[in-house]
């Protein structure tokens, strides 16, 4: 028995001595700080992630009245009036630009440079 | 003291030991309950995503999977060694139970909870504690083991009550861990605050308890 403490002493010695120089390698790489930290992202990434699901589960199976989610009616104006406007082409808006110029702004600059 | 009083003060002693003894094995099973899914050694639990780095370390995982196998053993046999009638009746159980949960903390449990200790979550006061966990819980196995072998079973008492209580850290942690949870505590404030009151708060338990049992209490540290 006295054995077991004895070879219970070594192992613990030497788990400790490990343990510091585990410790220690690690530590020139990362910082343990940093690990839980970036878990703890991670964490909040996947709680995110699940609430979105749930959501998305939930409409599909008609859980919606539960968590009180309004639904707006279909209206076929409020669609048309929300989609995006047609860009217009730039050859276009300058021509049209340089055709608008009025005569009486284009001679008065004439005059300054003479 | 009359035979009523008599009867009124065993009354209230053995319902004190079952106020007692009925959350500590309820407490016991369930962390062994909850500690052997660990053993499907699959990545996909909160504890081991945590420490996802620590994981990649093979003698980080190999610790952390005899540690959890040790506790869980030495919390279970425990559970044998402070019934009077088992110790009284059946002896050998007694005897056995506590060899091998004496093995278990001075080979496996305190060395890998020494090594796990330098990777504690929480500041480096953190890192402390739970090396002075491991360093205590060890030392006092190893007096509770002398002593016996002295014939001293007072002291052999003692500290296997002290040892004891270092292994039930591991419960009482969950139990204010969840209880501090409730109350809407951010989760590495409630982490730090559980683990020193359950670590002081056991060995002050413990120390009462010595106390309360013995009148030369300095004694029992020297013997």
């Amino acid at each position: 028995m006295k054995s077991l403490v004895i070879a219970g002493t070594v192992l613990f010695v030497a788990f400790s001595a490990f343990g510091i120089a585990t410790f220690i390698e690690t530590k020139k790489n990362h910082s343990l700080d940093d690990l839980y930290q970036k878990n703890e992202i991670k964490q909040e990434q996947i709680e995110t992630k699940t609430s979105k699901e749930t959501i998305k589960k939930d409409l599909v199976e008609g859980n919606y009245k539960s968590k009180k989610v309004k639904l707006k009616p279909f209206n076929e104006k409020v669609v048309q009036a929300k989609k995006p406007k047609p860009e217009i082409e730039f050859e276009k808006f300058s021509r049209a630009a340089i055709e608008n110029i009025e005569p009486v702004v284009v001679e008065k600059i004439e005059e300054k440079n003479n | 003291m009359n035979t009523r009083q008599h009867v009124v003060k065993q009354s209230l002693h053995y319902f004190l030991q079952i106020l007692f003894w009925i959350p500590v094995i309820f407490f016991s099973l369930l962390l062994v309950w909850n500690t052997l899914p660990y053993f499907n050694f699959k990545q996909d639990f909160s504890f081991i995503q945590e420490r996802e780095l620590l994981f990649k370390l093979p003698f980080y995982r190999f610790c952390f999977y005899t540690h959890i196998a040790a506790g869980a053993f030495c919390i279970l046999s425990a559970l044998f060694q402070f019934s009077t009638s088992i110790i009284k009746k059946r002896t050998a159980i007694h005897v056995w139970s506590g060899r091998i949960y004496v093995l278990v903390v001075l080979l496996i449990g305190a060395p890998t909870g020494m090594f796990m200790s330098f990777f504690a979550k929480g500041s480096i006061w953190e890192q402390i504690l739970f090396m002075f966990m491991a360093i205590t819980w060890f030392y006092a196995t190893a007096k509770g083991l002398q002593t016996i072998l002295q014939k001293n079973v007072l002291a052999h008492k003692h500290w296997m009550m002290r040892s004891y209580a270092m292994a039930m850290t591991a419960v009482t942690f969950r139990v204010y861990h969840l209880f501090f949870y409730y109350m809407g505590w951010s989760h590495l404030e409630n982490y730090e605050i559980s683990l020193w009151i359950s670590v002081i708060g056991n060995i002050l338990f413990a120390e009462f308890f010595i106390y309360i049992k013995n009148k030369k209490y300095i004694q029992t540290f020297i013997s």
